[in-house]
């Protein structure tokens, strides 16, 4: 290519240009045949770049800096009669300089070894130890439905696929939930201490369960109760809601909060003189909200599973148009962003599937709070870190915490959510400690 | 062709009008600037401009209605930079510059190449490459208020309404920016709106001042037509003096009885 241009006759006499990328005074025949510009070879796809973003000529070194970037293997240009030669009007930037932070790798894989270790641990923990390899030849054998007998006896098959897998997973997805719920609400009403109990999921989902056991006659351990506690949680953020919207002409993220609060109260005044008309009732009440997972059978997680994964996939969606709303709801509309519709999708996703989570598990407090905000903290202030890597922490989390709750006392199981506050808040202190700042 | 255009539009906040019957047009490449005493209307024009309060009569960018545009549609024409624009002290500026990109992008899709390429080129412009990675918390005043210029010229608006665009700046720093808004205007053919608190900086910027007094329009023109010492005192109840030298018109506050 240098060989031919050095034929060409000069188009253009050299003159003294700036350089568009460092400023620096350089002499250039602004492209035209014979221009030095034409010995860089670039491929069809970096000059296609760099005319999005074209307005003038680089000095030598930038745009020899841009060659070097693009792919090494990449076919130069030469022959190819459809694309002229390498004219350069780039102002070219280091194509890694904007970038949004996503996730980053090194705090993925950390964050994914800890939620399988975890997972892993949840088998294995118990009154009757089963080593890893064994769960892995187990696992193997059913996966690959090779039946080839593993290393377990009968009873350590059921004990890790009847009792521990299904508490194992249902802690997962109720973790994973939980947490990404929270960052969910955490980013639509852009105060840190939205949790997904913040518009009455916990009051209506308590005042439920208390009916249901109260005038119906249903017990804790049966298949209503979690039913009745979700329809009493949708009730409660519907009712806010209706009642943000009546109030406020708009439903704003200050009035849904306050229309939150009436409406828990309310309900948790409701639920207080149910209990006390129903004292017989309190035991059993007391016990589904302390919240746990010594119940879990695989139905529970069957029951779950399409609201944790619907919810999730929403909000995973929507990571993008979170940092949008973290401008404020007018400089986000001002971006084209509907802030209503926006907010109403997503408080929905979030409150369904924290409802499926509270129903079948009680009302574990603290995960949604503190999982977001340690990510935030450590990892990124960037919803597209925040909501998968919270998904992904939250289920290890809980899952952990569950082992710890039925292994400090064993045969005897303490309340998960005092585990999860207890853990929990030291951990966090530490994380709060190494911020400088807050802010949403 | 008129880039914006707005005929008899009234604005209803609560129970109070704050707008009456505003009839305006503005052409491609203009600047117009918004002057008016405190809560004259000034802010909110410029917010019903953006699409982002209900009003009635008429808008139209670049010939399209505003009340049947989506607010994306809009976006992608209007870029609006509010008084005291939310930072988020963590994001970077890189970042924060892509956040304009959002118009452009689907509502659940992420940056393409041309989006980051985009935000690049507003970074380079406003000479904020050394800037690109630090957070947006740890920057000044003159440097946050080019960072929102670089967010705005992202969205690759053709009106630009700016709101106090000086207001947290000194002197030289409000300045640059208004220099800077009006290269930036004549290298992409920029419609300018911006409400003034400064009314010399505002007469020397703009083509054209638009004097607002309790929503409605009290006198257009030139600056050296509305920016006359009786005007001013009538609606800003102000002591000035104006000066004209060389085409420029400065108004100077003075104490005492006027002249």
């Amino acid at each position: 290519m240098s060989a031919a241009s050095a034929a060409v006759e000069p188009g253009a006499k050299p003159r003294a240009k700036c350089c568009s990328l460092c400023g620096g005074e350089f002499s250039c025949c602004g492209g035209e045949p014979g221009c030095w510009c034409e010995s860089v070879e670039l491929t069809r796809e970096t000059l296609a770049e760099l005319r999005t973003i074209a307005e003038d000529c680089l000095c030598p070194s930038c745009l020899d800096g841009f060659a070097r970037r693009q792919p090494q293997h990449a076919p130069s240009l030469d022959g190819d009669a459809s694309v002229p030669s390498a004219k350069m009007w780039a102002k070219a930037l280091p194509d890694a300089a904007v970038r949004a932070r996503g996730v980053p790798r090194v705090w993925g894989a950390a964050i994914a070894v800890f939620s399988l270790g975890c997972l892993l641990l949840g088998l294995a923990v118990g009154p009757i130890g089963i080593g890893p390899a064994s769960i892995a030849s187990s696992a193997l054998s059913h996966l690959l439905l090779l039946h080839t007998g593993g290393r377990l006896s009968t009873i350590d098959e059921a004990i890790l696929w009847q009792v521990r897998a299904p508490r194992v997973v249902l802690a997962a997805l109720v973790g994973g939930m939980l947490a990404s719920a929270g960052a969910a609400y955490q980013g639509v009403f852009r105060n840190p201490l939205a949790d997904p109990y913040l518009l009455g999921v916990a009051a209506g989902a308590g005042l439920g369960a208390t009916l249901a056991v109260a005038y119906g006659g249903v017990s804790s351990s049966g298949d209503v109760l979690p039913l009745a506690a979700f329809a009493g949680a949708l009730v409660a953020v519907a009712g806010a809601y209706a009642l943000a919207r009546a109030a406020g002409r708009v439903a704003s993220a200050g009035m849904l909060i306050l229309a939150g609060v009436a409406v828990a109260a309310f309900m948790t005044a409701v639920q207080t003189f149910a209990q006390q008309q129903h004292a017989e009732t309190l035991r059993e009440v007391y016990s589904w909200i302390l919240g746990g997972f010594d119940a879990a059978e695989w139905k529970d997680v069957v029951l779950i599973v399409p609201y944790v994964a619907l919810s999730s996939a929403v909000i995973f969606a929507h990571r993008r148009v979170l940092d949008v709303l973290s401008l404020g709801d007018e400089e986000a509309a001002a971006l084209g962003v509907n802030v209503r519709r926006v907010r109403l999708v997503i408080v929905i996703a979030a409150t369904a599937g924290t409802a499926a989570a509270v129903a079948v598990s009680g009302l574990i407090g603290f995960v949604g709070i503190i999982v977001p905000h340690t990510i935030r903290q450590l990892v990124s202030p960037s919803y597209r870190a925040i909501v998968p890597l919270s998904l992904l922490a939250g289920a290890g989390f809980l899952v952990g915490a569950d082992v710890i709750a039925r292994s400090l006392l064993s045969p005897a199981e303490v309340p998960i959510g005092v585990i999860t506050a207890v853990l929990g808040a030291p951990f966090f202190a530490f994380v709060l400690m190494r911020t400088r700042r807050v802010e949403l | 062709m008129s880039a914006l255009q707005a005929s008899s539009v009234s604005v209803t906040l609560g129970a109070r009008t704050v707008v009456r019957e505003l009839s305006l047009q503005i052409d491609a490449g203009e600047w117009v600037g918004l002057i008016g005493p405190n809560g004259a209307g000034k802010t909110t024009i410029l917010r019903t401009l953006a699409g982002l309060i209900p009003f009635s009569g008429q808008v139209k960018l670049a010939g399209r209605p505003v009340a049947s545009s989506t607010r994306r549609e809009i976006a992608c024409l209007v870029a609006f930079v509010s008084q005291r624009p939310e930072l988020p002290s963590e994001l970077t500026v890189a970042e924060y510059v892509l956040l304009g990109r959002t118009p452009h992008i689907g509502p659940l899709a992420s940056e393409s190449r041309t989006d980051r390429l985009c935000a690049e080129r507003a970074i380079a412009r406003l000479e904020l490459r050394a800037f690109a990675a630090r957070s947006l918390g740890s920057l000044s005043g003159g440097e946050r208020q080019r960072v929102v210029l670089a967010r705005a010229l992202a969205q690759e608006p053709s009106v630009l309404l700016l709101d106090e665009p000086t207001s947290a700046l000194d002197l030289g720093r409000g300045q640059q920016a208004l220099e800077l808004v009006d290269s930036l205007r004549r290298e992409q053919g920029l419609t300018v709106l911006s409400a003034m608190h400064d009314l010399s900086l505002a007469g020397q910027y703009a083509d054209r001042l638009l004097l607002l007094n309790r929503g409605e329009v009290v006198a257009c023109g030139a600056a050296r037509e509305v920016l006359c010492e009786e005007t001013i005192h009538s609606h800003y109840g102000a002591n000035v003096r104006v000066i004209q030298e060389d085409g420029e018109v400065f108004v100077l506050p003075c104490r005492g009885g006027r002249r």
